[in-house]
């Protein structure tokens, strides 16, 4: 049982949820956005977060599109990461969101939600950090929606101003078109919380990586990049690119910091094998 | 715009009914199925999203219902265990000796009749993926798949 009380409103449009964020707020009150709620129900119940309204903008048209547009896939906030991968718009997407949780949850975890949750994984990021300069999100708040590129939206962590959320990403169809992985590795079930994630692309014969679970916050590196695109054996590429992450690695009961290095070294050379076919 | 501020009257379709509840806004729709409309075949195990004892299909989907409010729940449709009357799904979860304690029989029934619904010719793999959504702390995996797959195999042949 959630030990607090709070409200619930449903929005049916972008203008009715800012508003009544602002509504909220300007009444003393602390509203929050909510897509899925998982994070935000599973925190209220240990009484980690609190707030006095919850305004749900999952049912909103805007958020619920998954669909090809012109030259892009438009994916909304909204939508649960069990109908992105049923979808399969975008076969990398699938692949990295298919392995948050357990399926049920999947049901009721959103993109949006995964993005902009407190847990530091949030893998569904990962791709898009991949084709970031191609990828574009849409927010809105009281001052009317902005298009963002993602790596101005999303670094590590959700970037929005006060009072705003995220309606929808879009990525370039061509992110559909290359050879693309991602790996999970975890301590020892297969639904767990994540030793790390990898996804890594090969575009344009270029090989590129996002990492989430090894350090603090997902991330991209152009110098694990140039090392994973350097000349020598996958073992010989993949150990350089894991010497270049500055930043502490995660020591947490799932795994030492040393046993991440060596896994994602292992890992990533595996993953240079398939995807250099 | 669908505003629930403070406890008053919902309609909730539970098991193809129509029915009346007044929770808090706060509360999710496992605490409201089991206090309020004493369906307790939606068990609270971890009220975290990690055990699946409290799964219910909602629209065809499994849902863990202690990761829902019930204000969410306006408008769609909830299937309980209870709503579930001699399937072929309860009858193997028996012949197979399915179950040992019991507490998570209903979250397995629940998970794996959303399944036989959504995806009537899945493989293996795609049982196995829907079903480590739900715990058996009596570690009965192995009836509890052999009675899903054996209805999945029935349906096919």
């Amino acid at each position: 049982m959630i030990p607090f009380s709070f409200e619930y409103h449903q929005a049916d449009s972008l203008e009715e949820a800012a508003l009544v964020y602002q509504q909220i707020q300007a009444s003393g009150q602390r509203p929050i956005y909510y897509g899925g709620g998982t994070e935000i129900l599973t925190m209220a119940r240990l009484a980690q977060i609190h707030f006095d309204a919850v305004i749900d903008i999952k049912q909103i048209p805007q958020c619920q599109r998954l669909e090809r547009a012109d030259d892009a896939i438009v994916f909304g906030a909204g939508v649960s990461l069990d109908r992105i991968g049923q979808a399969n718009l975008w076969p990398l997407l699938s692949q990295a969101g298919a392995r948050v949780a357990d399926h049920s949850v999947r049901c009721k975890i959103t993109l949006g939600g995964n993005l902009a949750g407190t847990l530091p994984y949030r893998e569904a990021a990962l791709p898009f950090m991949l084709f970031s300069s191609d990828a574009h999100g849409l927010v809105f708040g009281l001052g009317g929606s902005r298009d963002v590129p993602f790596k101005e939206l999303f670094n590590g962590q959700l970037n929005l101003r006060p009072g705003e959320f995220l309606v929808e990403l879009r990525v370039a169809q061509f992110a559909a078109e290359v050879p693309a992985l991602s790996v999970k590795k975890t301590r020892l079930d297969w639904v767990d919380y994540p030793l790390f994630t990898v996804a890594m692309v090969r575009a344009n014969s270029e090989i590129r990586v996002a990492f989430s679970g090894v350090t603090g916050c997902p991330f991209t590196s152009d110098a694990i990049n140039r090392m994973l695109n350097a000349a020598g054996s996958g073992d010989d590429r993949a150990r350089s690119a894991v010497a270049q992450i500055s930043d502490p690695v995660v020591d947490d009961l799932h795994g030492s910091a040393k046993y991440r290095r060596f896994l994602l070294t292992r890992t990533l050379a595996d993953m240079l094998a398939k995807i250099e076919e | 715009m669908f505003s629930y501020t403070t406890r008053q009257s919902l309609i909730l379709r539970v098991n193809q009914d129509a029915l009346t509840v007044t929770p808090r806004p706060s509360d999710t729709l496992l605490y409201t199925l089991r206090q309020e409309l004493g369906l307790t075949g939606a068990k609270p195990g971890c009220e975290n999203g990690d055990c699946g004892a409290c799964t219910v299909i909602f629209d065809n989907l499994p849902l863990k219902s202690c990761l829902m409010l019930t204000a969410e729940a306006v408008g769609h449709e909830i299937t309980t265990v209870e709503g579930f009357h001699h399937t072929a799904l309860q009858d193997a979860f028996m012949d197979h000796w399915a179950f040992q304690c019991g507490y998570c029989t209903s979250g397995f029934l629940t998970t794996a009749h959303a399944l036989l619904t959504r995806h009537p010719d899945a493989d293996r793999q795609t049982m196995v993926e829907w079903l480590r959504s739900n715990l058996c702390r009596c570690t009965g995996y192995q009836e509890i798949g052999d009675a899903v797959w054996s209805v999945l195999q029935a349906g096919q042949t």
